[in-house]
């Protein structure tokens, strides 16, 4: 599945390329010829511009997520009541799903790719949008993207080649990585490992290659793909090598503590969420995934007696909806939360809300049936023209994958499409 | 990915591929269904299965015969397997003479294996297979003589067919590459640390005073001295019991004999205790098992082993949820507190903790490194290697490692660029030993180390002693598995039944069972909810372990003495210790100890089917769901395959309202044809167990969940039918008709054992040597270890 058509990324000049014509000397990270072609004039001269993308496993109930009225001029549903002061940084979009995708939970691998990989076992997976961002976006930041989870270490971030990128699910982890540095020793390891590990690389590789040929036409495809993930490996320690002797950015909060509570699902949202709003503040990265997966347990809000994932097959049983609205809207309250705070954060007299995309979505548009169609969407920040509700036919789904293309857009990459996109999102204007 | 679509009804369109170009000529073959798949199809399948809005989803106008693709390959497998099964077409509404029936499957049987075995004659059934992170892990221990915990640094494995070891499902990324690299470099650290530095010696020898606080006046977590003994009381406070005095200096395994005695016991029974680990402060919550033991009023010794990181320390408590608890305010507990609020204790007598390792000692490591070469150390400075000729000694070591850790032999060729690691490194002025670190790391991120060797057809000696020791043992095959191989005498049936026994009754040979019941049986995710306090009061860690233990001891007697596999369906024994007993209700088992205990019909267990284990993995925390124990016993003991539910026919969203039980519930479902086609398989199993709760425990009624009270809800009604109409009143009736045949639970087993251990799952192609393999074992009533044997013995997983 081709993900773009009509783009030429050999714009770009390659990292290794002007390493080895710099020689080793080369103390800036990137010169500007290096950024990408994409990076037009536009993403060097304003603040930069980011993706989050929050994913659920479980769905959100449609009835109280959308209005009844499409447009602008809407009353504001149940879910959304509470954040009516966001009401104008935010686009809901009903009747929108990825064609071709079904399978039910399997359908999380596609949350980000749009590819049908996972109901038909046909093909394989291809690279997630905020992979897709990082690989060309991502050299500016100490991490390329974040991928982050609630629980587990699902997500629905995928490498080129199709493979699952394990998320991190512990917060303070995450701060350390993110915030604490490594002693000056430990430093001046790490950049020797890095520098052996590359030249242990391109020895891998070529061997990779040569064991290939002795081996059957079945397994060439495979050791294809370590020998690919070696490349990859190879260029980002380039990268990081440059990084590993800078300090980290300082952050006046303390780590965070982990919530071991396996089933205080928002509990669990919230802290990750402060994390996440600190890694963009300090610009450690520009594309964070963070996938609040399925969780089987009694989510611990008054008037919640049943377990999350139980709920979610509501079979349209009212004790069980309204047990899954107090869970849902709770979740969505705490993604109101998290804009806020990012909408109060100055950057260069724009806020941080306006310079970040931020997709809340999920595969299941309706859990209890396991069905993929009419997936919940809402787009918040990023700076476009928000206020409305973009209604589509609910029988008939418009393709999700054109929002994406536009998400694209709006980070300045000129491509004109993604997976099985057919233009650029209907109804969604850039600021 | 392109496919050449050929409607077969339309002759025309097949010319117009055969003419389309040269490309297709050849593909014409390939993709055309033998006549009589494709008369019986479009005569008696069409009716209902055509178009887009076919019944179940499945359209076979258009269906192409193209097996390379492999989805296609998929659904005639499927077609074939319902016709077969006598499900399709419709018996009720359909009358096909027998005779064009056997004719459609016999030529699609045909043609459906034939172009399997010629797919795998080309490239093998299993596509390049890697080591798993916990066979990486043991790899790495027994290449570098080290025993540090490994495999967590590396990412989670998706199952793919139940297995991580399934070679189509494994993932390979750059992530996967740079944990990869760091889990080697940590090793080496250690093997290079073990080998150059003093040997880890530690002991502590604790007495009841060390290990209690220090100051009796202040309120604090750890035990309190009563009579010269440090007491901890029944109560649920988290880190109550927390002993600093073992706090680790360093990472490490260590040795804890601890002396204790019961306080306060209940009448009859001892005071089950936990001992967990975790540096015990707020900002960790989570706590590591270590084990458990039943304090008694006599005084006893217990030895645990367990890997302590640095910081951490053990806390030893009373663990049994059902004992009385004492409360404390504020989250801590002042001397004196507990005693009158009259509720069970622990003593502690003493403690003593050792530092160990697991295996080889450093010595050997030196050797694994550094061959004969002599250490040097000059006081402070760091450690060299005596060397008269470093590139020369360079290059024999790296050879040598390279040989060990490709596990076969190695060419000049393929090890000289590992061998010029060290000799580009010794030119850069490097000192022989980060010479042979640096060589040695690379060796250790190659895809030989990496990846299963096996070249299509049969496999050569080595790459069996690889698959063979990798299945029984999940590690690298030893000294013996390899002389064997290098002789060409492995593969030799009688030599391979003896190495098959002396790997199972070697002490690496334990873990098998254990291994392979993590994925099978999902036993490695049973703490992966927590059941509801409220609704199961009795259910505490303790008794989750003793589970796990129960089964995994039920399967090693199953192996040892060959036991049918009709035993996992129901059995006159299992393995219990007092806990586990008390939870099941069985009130004839004393001690901590496992041991087998005989079962009589009212104690209504027998078989894994009703191991507290698989009950508890089989359910949520909270409630039961007949549908998906229903599913999974279909799928792990009786192996009967349930399809998901069909692709592009929209959901279907039941209304249950009005229904009240889980029965009515499903009554509402299967109302609707489609559904009822899989359910009709999914839900017996699933009601005969209904009388089994979440936390594994026997119950009447269902709990009332709206009031979390247990037993509060509807009687339960285990009764039920099995697809072929024969019916059942209860779980033990349940039991009696699946053993009638046995031979289904043999299939499934020997399914299961051959996905895990060969990497890929068993294939349309391979069922005419499952069916050898289960009338072989027939012979031996299905003993378990019978089984394995002919499992190994067979093609299947003689080839790759």
């Amino acid at each position: 599945m081709a993900v773009t058509k009509h783009f030429s990324f050999k714009q770009r000049l390659s990292r290794r390329t002007m390493l080895r014509g710099a020689g080793v000397t080369l103390g800036i990270p990137w010169l500007s010829a290096m950024q990408s072609a994409f990076a037009g004039p536009a993403a060097q001269q304003g603040p930069p511009r980011r993706f989050v993308a929050m994913t659920l496993g479980l769905g959100l109930l449609g009835e109280n997520l959308y209005p009844e009225q499409p447009g602008r001029d809407y009353a504001p549903s149940k879910y959304l009541e509470p954040l009516t002061d966001l009401k104008n940084q935010l686009t809901l979009i009903s009747g929108s799903s990825h064609p071709g995708v079904s399978g039910g939970h399997k359908a999380e691998a596609s949350i980000l790719t749009a590819n049908p990989a996972g109901a038909s076992g046909r093909a394989k997976n291809s690279i997630s949008l905020d992979q897709y961002m990082a690989k060309y976006l991502g050299h500016e930041t100490r991490f390329p993207s974040l991928v982050l989870s609630s629980r587990g270490s699902s997500s629905p971030s995928y490498t080129e080649n199709g493979a699952m990128i394990p998320a991190e699910d512990s917060p303070s982890r995450l701060f350390e990585r993110l915030f604490i540095d490594d002693t000056p020793a430990e430093r001046e390891r790490q950049a020797e490992r890095i520098r052996e590990g590359r030249s242990i690389m391109d020895l891998v590789r070529d061997d990779a290659r040569r064991l290939a040929r002795e081996l059957g036409p079945g397994d060439r495809d495979r050791l294809d793909a370590y020998f690919t993930s070696v490349r990859e490996l190879e260029q980002r320690l380039a990268a990081s090598e440059d990084w590993a002797e800078r300090p980290k950015p300082k952050v006046h909060v303390p780590k965070p503590v982990d919530i071991s509570n396996p089933n205080d699902f928002v509990g669990r949202q919230r802290l990750m969420s402060d994390v996440v709003r600190l890694a963009l503040e300090t610009d450690s990265t520009r594309f964070i995934t963070y996938h609040l997966g399925s969780s089987g347990g009694v989510v611990p809000i008054p008037g919640v007696e049943e377990g999350y994932h139980s709920l979610s097959h509501h079979g349209r049983d009212d004790e069980k909806l309204e047990q899954l609205a107090i869970v849902e809207a709770e979740i969505i309250k705490a993604w109101g939360d998290f804009l806020r705070q990012l909408a109060a954060t100055d950057e260069r007299g724009t806020s941080l809300l306006d310079n970040t995309s931020i997709l809340l979505t999920s595969n299941l548009g309706n859990a209890s049936s396991h069905d993929n169609r009419n997936m919940p969407v809402v787009l918040a920040g990023g700076g476009f023209r928000h206020g409305q509700h973009l209604a589509f036919d609910r029988k008939n789904n418009y393709p999700l994958p054109n929002l994406y293309v536009s998400l694209l857009n709006r980070l300045g990459m000129e491509v004109d499409q993604f997976a099985t996109s057919t233009g650029t999102q209907t109804g969604l204007e850039m600021v | 990915m392109k496919h050449a679509r050929t409607t077969f009804l339309s002759v025309a369109s097949l010319l117009c591929m055969a003419v389309a170009g040269p490309l297709h000529a050849e593909q014409t073959d390939d993709v055309a269904i033998p006549e009589a798949a494709k008369s019986f199809v479009s005569a008696t399948c069409l009716d209902c299965h055509d178009g887009p809005d076919g019944e179940a989803g499945l359209d076979l106008s258009g269906i192409s015969g193209d097996l390379d693709d492999d989805h296609l390959f998929e659904t005639w497998v499927r077609i074939y397997d319902r016709v077969k099964a006598g499900e399709m077409p419709p018996p009720d509404s359909y009358d096909t003479d027998a005779k064009t029936t056997d004719a459609f499957l016999s030529t699609t049987s045909d043609w459906l294996r034939t172009h399997q075995q010629r797919k795998w004659k080309a490239e093998g059934r299993v596509p390049a297979r890697r080591l798993t992170r916990k066979q990486i892990e043991r790899t790495l221990h027994d290449l570098l003589g080290i025993d540090i915990p490994i495999a967590d640094r590396m990412p989670e494995e998706q199952r793919t067919h139940g297995f991580t070891t399934v070679a189509s499902g494994q993932a390979m990324s750059h992530f996967q590459v740079e944990r990869h690299v760091a889990a080697v470099d940590r090793a080496l650290e250690e093997a290079f640390r073990r080998a150059l530095t003093p040997p880890d010696r530690e002991l502590r020898e604790l007495s009841a005073r060390q290990v209690a606080r220090r100051n009796p006046k202040r309120r604090t977590r750890e035990p309190e001295m009563i009579d010269d003994l440090a007491v901890v009381w029944s109560s649920r406070l988290i880190f109550y019991g927390r002993l600093p005095a073992t706090t680790a200096k360093e990472d490490g395994w260590y040795r804890f004999r601890i002396k204790a005695s019961a306080l306060k016991a209940p009448e009859g029974r001892g005071v089950w205790c936990t001992v967990r680990r975790g540096p015990c402060v707020s900002s960790a919550p989570l706590l590591p098992w270590v084990g458990a033991f039943e304090a008694t009023d006599e005084p006893q010794e217990w030895t645990f082993e367990t890997w302590l990181p640095k910081g951490e320390m053990l806390e030893v408590r009373p663990g049994d949820n059902t004992l009385k608890m004492a409360s404390f305010k504020g989250g801590q507990v002042g001397a004196g507190e507990g005693g009158p609020q009259n509720v069970p204790g622990v003593a502690l007598h003493s403690v003593t903790m050792e530092r160990i390792h697991r295996g080889p000692d450093d010595d050997t490591i030196r050797t694994i490194l550094f061959g004969d070469l002599e250490i040097q150390k000059d006081g402070k400075k760091p450690a060299t290697l005596k060397s008269d000729d470093p590139q020369a000694d360079a290059a024999r070591l790296v050879r040598t490692f390279a040989g060990r850790a490709f596990r076969r032999p190695v060419s000049d060729d393929e090890v000289a660029p590992y061998v010029a690691v060290a000799m580009a490194s010794l030119e850069d002025g490097d000192s022989l030993l980060d010479a042979l670190r640096a060589a040695y790391r690379a060796v250790l991120t190659s895809p030989r180390f990496l990846y299963f060797r096996e070249v299509p057809g049969s496999l050569d000696d080595y790459a069996l002693a690889n698959r063979l020791s990798y299945f029984l043992w999940s590690r690298m095959p030893d000294e013996e598995l390899m002389q064997l191989a290098a002789k060409g005498r492995l593969s030799n049936p009688q030599v391979l039944h003896e190495q098959i026994d002396r790997m199972l009754n070697d002490p690496r040979g334990e873990r098998f069972v254990a291994d392979f019941a993590a994925e099978w049986l999902d036993l490695s995710e049973i703490d992966f909810t927590e059941p509801d306090r409220r609704l199961y009061r009795e259910f505490d860690s303790i008794v989750q372990q003793s589970m796990l233990d129960e089964t995994h001891a039920f399967l090693n007697r199953l192996l040892d003495e060959d036991l049918s596999v009709a035993n996992l369906i129901d059995s006159d024994f299992t393995f219990l210790n007092s806990r586990l007993a008390r939870f099941y209700d069985i009130d004839r088992v004393k001690g901590d100890t496992l041991q087998q205990v005989m079962l009589t019909p009212e104690d209504r267990r027998g078989g894994v089917l009703t191991h507290g284990s698989i009950l508890k993995v089989t359910a949520n925390g909270t409630n039961t769901s007949p549908v998906i124990r229903g599913v999974w016993i279909n799928e792990r003991l009786l192996g009967v395959r349930i399809p998901s539910p069909p692709e592009n026919v929209p959901a279907i969203e039941p209304d249950i309202r009005g229904a009240t039980t889980i029965r009515e519930m499903l009554a509402k479902h299967r109302s609707i044809e489609s559904c009822a086609a899989c359910h009709v398989k999914i839900d017996p199993p699933g009601f005969a167990l209904e009388n089994f709760d979440a936390a594994g425990q026997w119950r009447e009624r269902y709990p009332l969940l709206s009031k979390r009270r247990p037993g509060g809800g509807p009687k339960i009604d285990p009764s039920y039918e099995l697809p072929d109409g024969r019916t059942f009143q209860n779980a033990e009736e349940f039991q009696s008709l699946i053993l009638e045949s046995p031979e289904n639970i043999a299939r499934n087993v020997a399914e299961q054992l051959l996905t895990y251990g060969t990497g890929a799952p068993v294939g349309f192609a391979d069922r005419d040597d499952l069916d050898r393999i289960i009338a072989q074992a027939a012979e031996s009533d299905y003993g378990f270890r019978s089984l394995l044997h002919a499992v190994i013995a067979s093609p299947v997983f003689m080839r790759k």
